[in-house]
């Protein structure tokens, strides 16, 4: 066993327990602290990968940021910090959770399966060859990386189209998150009164009068709106 | 690293999302700076506009050139560094998204629940413009990008009454379930990425993946990545959001949601499965060819037995566009077939099959769901029992909504029975004589719950026979043009089945 090989072992495991830890922990404030191990223990499989700036991104952005604001939330939201951390399916969820890794142990394992006449696991990954040893990073690939966002004929588009997600998920945010003020809810009741004098209006004055039971069933049309 | 020759005039091939994506931003613009009041019902007209404008211009400079047939190794329709192809089927999907938008938004005005501003005609621009490019992706990259800008815009959508639980519940399941699927989806690909060595665009995953002895584990993959699909068109057995989902959102949304959002998840199943598993030459392949089947079939069962016991309007249009999915996944299926059999023109018929189908049902079904808007409004309720006496209070929309239903079923003079005649016929011509049969014993079973609207607005009675419904202006338009579609199509067809066919042979070429 070659030195990377054990620490990719003990990363993994503290990638692995910190995400037990994060399912397992009854604390949810516990569980958000985990997730900065697992975390951690990622960074850490990026650095063995030579993946330099994808070590630093992880570093700032899923320690530094987001697990921040995971703790925010659990801060701010009193009710649930002691929410139970499994409820009645979880045996459901672990009988499936031990098959579908049983398949992709089988599948990308190193051990070959036969079964009737077809071979599971133990497969050869395209341009990987035995023995091969794997070609150095190139000095310039953050350079690569930074031109290839920018530049058309590789990943410019998509680029792009990751700044609309982002605007998307702003607008959603901002929209889910405002608080409605005594003025929207003020502003709302009158465009509401005038919608409904302007549709009156519409409906003419010649209108039959309504049977008893009319009334009951024609006024919730108005209520929905003026609840929220 | 210099930057390699860019031909600017490749924008050409994303220019209706360029328009979209600006008008959105314009429409944010405009409900900041103006004063509420009036912005209101003003924005959800602006909306409409900005997106036929966007229709018309793409019209007249973006149609992609059809007929040449690329060499082989180089597509000259793959632009922007292959992540988007320029083709005739993605722009027809185009303009199914565009114009399910362009409807949507004039429904929006007069749902007064939903009280819709600026926000929800920009989310409704951007989920319009991600479906475009869900439809011209030609890329991994691009493929989950694009489905999960539009899928984020959606389940916002969905969620939109926030002060309501129905809809926010609604936004939070279509969230949970749909960032699930989408997990799994990108595990599949992210399994493609490596068995590919390290390859994104479609055509070049293909060349490795046929050529590597990798086949269980790609099969896998693609199984995973058919789950997120799956959900996209809500097929078995990734339907079980689709009802509580349409229940709680906005109803004039679910029109855009069960119509576009599904057209979308479609247009992306069979370029990816074609372009990446291509039948024969990809081992792999054979699994999706022979999946289809049983998945139409089950999709077909699920959605109708269950439409039948609903007494939700919503719940029961739900299950219906479940069954709906099923009839495109025959289409599907002879597809497939006739793909591995290196029938080109039979493989063609069955795409354009499915594209007439989703176009037709996109027009049929928003008209459904701007009569179920406005009915539910004005009764005050969400039952079936709400469209009784419809025909006598609202003449006009009830005999809309009874061609829209019509049309749903399959009823011989309206756009419904054209699209699955042409679904059946494709499936006919690949000796899948069973699956049609099965098909056929659906339509039957479907006339319970669809004539039952029909019955219900003009045999059952009502308190309020006497009262008539006033329906706004806007919805009304949108009644009276869908259902003139739905006729005139018959009569037209076959114009725009060889628009269709079009289509079909440039997802081929």
């Amino acid at each position: 066993m070659t030195i990377s090989q054990i620490l990719f072992i003990v990363i993994a495991l503290v990638v692995l327990g910190g995400g037990v830890m994060v399912v397992t922990a009854r604390n949810l404030f516990h569980a958000a602290l985990f997730l900065i191990v697992s975390f951690f223990g990622v960074t850490g499989l990026y650095v063995l990968l030579d993946a330099g700036f994808f070590a630093a991104a992880q570093f700032l952005v899923y320690i530094g940021a987001i697990s921040i604001l995971v703790i925010f939330a659990v801060m701010l939201t009193r009710g649930v910090q002691q929410a139970q951390p499994a409820n009645s399916q979880w045996p459901a969820a672990l009988i499936t959770s031990v098959i579908v890794f049983v398949i992709m142990a089988i599948m990308l394992g190193p051990i070959a399966v036969t079964i009737g006449d077809r071979q599971f696991g133990n497969l050869s990954w395209p341009n990987i060859v035995e023995g091969q040893t794997v070609p150095a990073v190139p000095d310039d690939s953050l350079v690569r990386l930074g031109q290839s966002f920018v530049d058309f004929n590789q990943y410019g588009a998509a680029f792009l189209l990751t700044a609309v997600l982002i605007l998307v998920a702003m607008v959603g945010a901002i929209w889910v998150a405002r608080d409605r003020t005594l003025k929207d809810v003020m502003e709302e009741r009158a465009e509401l009164a005038a919608e409904e004098a302007q549709e009156a209006m519409l409906a003419g004055p010649a209108q039959p009068a309504l049977p008893v039971g009319a009334a009951q069933v024609a006024e919730p049309t108005a209520e929905p709106a003026v609840r929220h | 690293m210099a930057y390699s020759e860019f031909d600017p005039s490749q924008f050409l091939a994303i220019a209706p999302e360029i328009g979209l994506v600006l008008w959105a931003l314009v429409i944010l613009a405009v409900d900041m700076f103006s004063a509420r009041r009036i912005a209101r019902r003003t924005l959800g007209i602006l909306a409409a506009a900005g997106m036929a404008a966007v229709l018309i211009l793409s019209l007249l400079i973006a149609v992609p050139p059809a007929g040449v047939m690329p060499q082989i190794g180089s597509d000259p329709r793959s632009v922007l560094g292959g992540m988007i192809r320029h083709d005739l089927f993605a722009f027809v999907f185009r303009i199914i998204f565009i114009l399910a938008g362009i409807l949507t938004c004039l429904v929006s005005i007069d749902f007064r629940p939903a009280r819709a501003g600026g926000e929800y005609y920009a989310l409704l621009i951007l989920a319009t413009m991600a479906m475009g490019l869900m439809a011209a992706s030609n890329d991994l990259i691009m493929l989950y990008l694009a489905t999960e800008a539009s899928s984020f815009a959606l389940y916002l959508l969905a969620g939109f009454m926030r002060d309501t639980p129905r809809s926010a519940e609604a936004g939070i399941k279509y969230f949970v379930f749909g960032a699930v699927t989408s997990s799994i989806m990108l595990y599949g690909l992210a399994l493609i990425f490596g068995l590919s060595g390290g390859q994104t665009h479609y055509g070049a995953v293909a060349q490795v993946l046929a050529g590597a002895d990798t086949r269980m584990l790609a099969v896998l993959a693609m199984l995973l990545v058919i789950a997120g699909f799956a959900f996209k068109t809500s097929a078995v057995p990734f339907h079980f959001w689709t009802p509580d989902v349409y229940e709680g959102a906005p109803t004039p949304f679910v029109g855009f949601l069960s119509t576009a959002s599904k057209a979308a998840g479609f247009a992306i199943l069979m370029r990816f499965l074609v372009y990446v598993f291509e039948p024969p030459f990809s081992q792999a392949s054979v699994v999706w060819v022979q999946l289809m089947q049983p998945l139409a079939i089950l999709t077909m069962f699920l959605g109708n037995l269950l439409a039948i016991t609903q007494s939700n309007i919503k719940r029961m249009l739900a299950y219906s566009s479940i069954a709906q999915a099923g009839y495109m996944l025959i289409g599907v299926t002879a597809f497939g077939f006739a793909y591995s059999r290196q029938s080109p023109e039979a493989a063609a018929d069955a795409v354009a099959a499915v594209i007439f189908y989703a176009a037709t049902y996109m027009l049929t079904n928003i008209a459904a769901f701007a009569v179920v808007s406005i009915v539910s409004q004005r009764v005050g309720s969400e039952q079936i029992s709400a469209f009784n006496g419809l025909g006598r209070r609202a003449p006009y929309t009830a005999l809309g909504m009874t061609a829209a239903m019509l049309s749903l079923l399959g009823a011989p003079p309206l756009v419904g029975f054209v699209g699955k005649l042409f679904l059946f016929r494709a499936a006919i011509s690949d000796d899948l004589l069973l699956l049609v049969a099965i098909g056929v014993v659906n339509v039957l079973i479907s006339v319970f719950y669809y004539l039952g609207i029909v019955r219900a607005m003009y045999v059952e009675r009502s308190p309020d026979d006497e009262q008539p419904i006033r329906i706004p202006a806007a919805t009304a338009w949108v009644v009276l043009v869908s259902s003139a579609a739905i006729l005139f199509i018959t009569v037209a067809s076959m114009q725009f089945w060889s628009v269709a066919l079009d289509a079909a042979k440039a997802l081929l070429n």
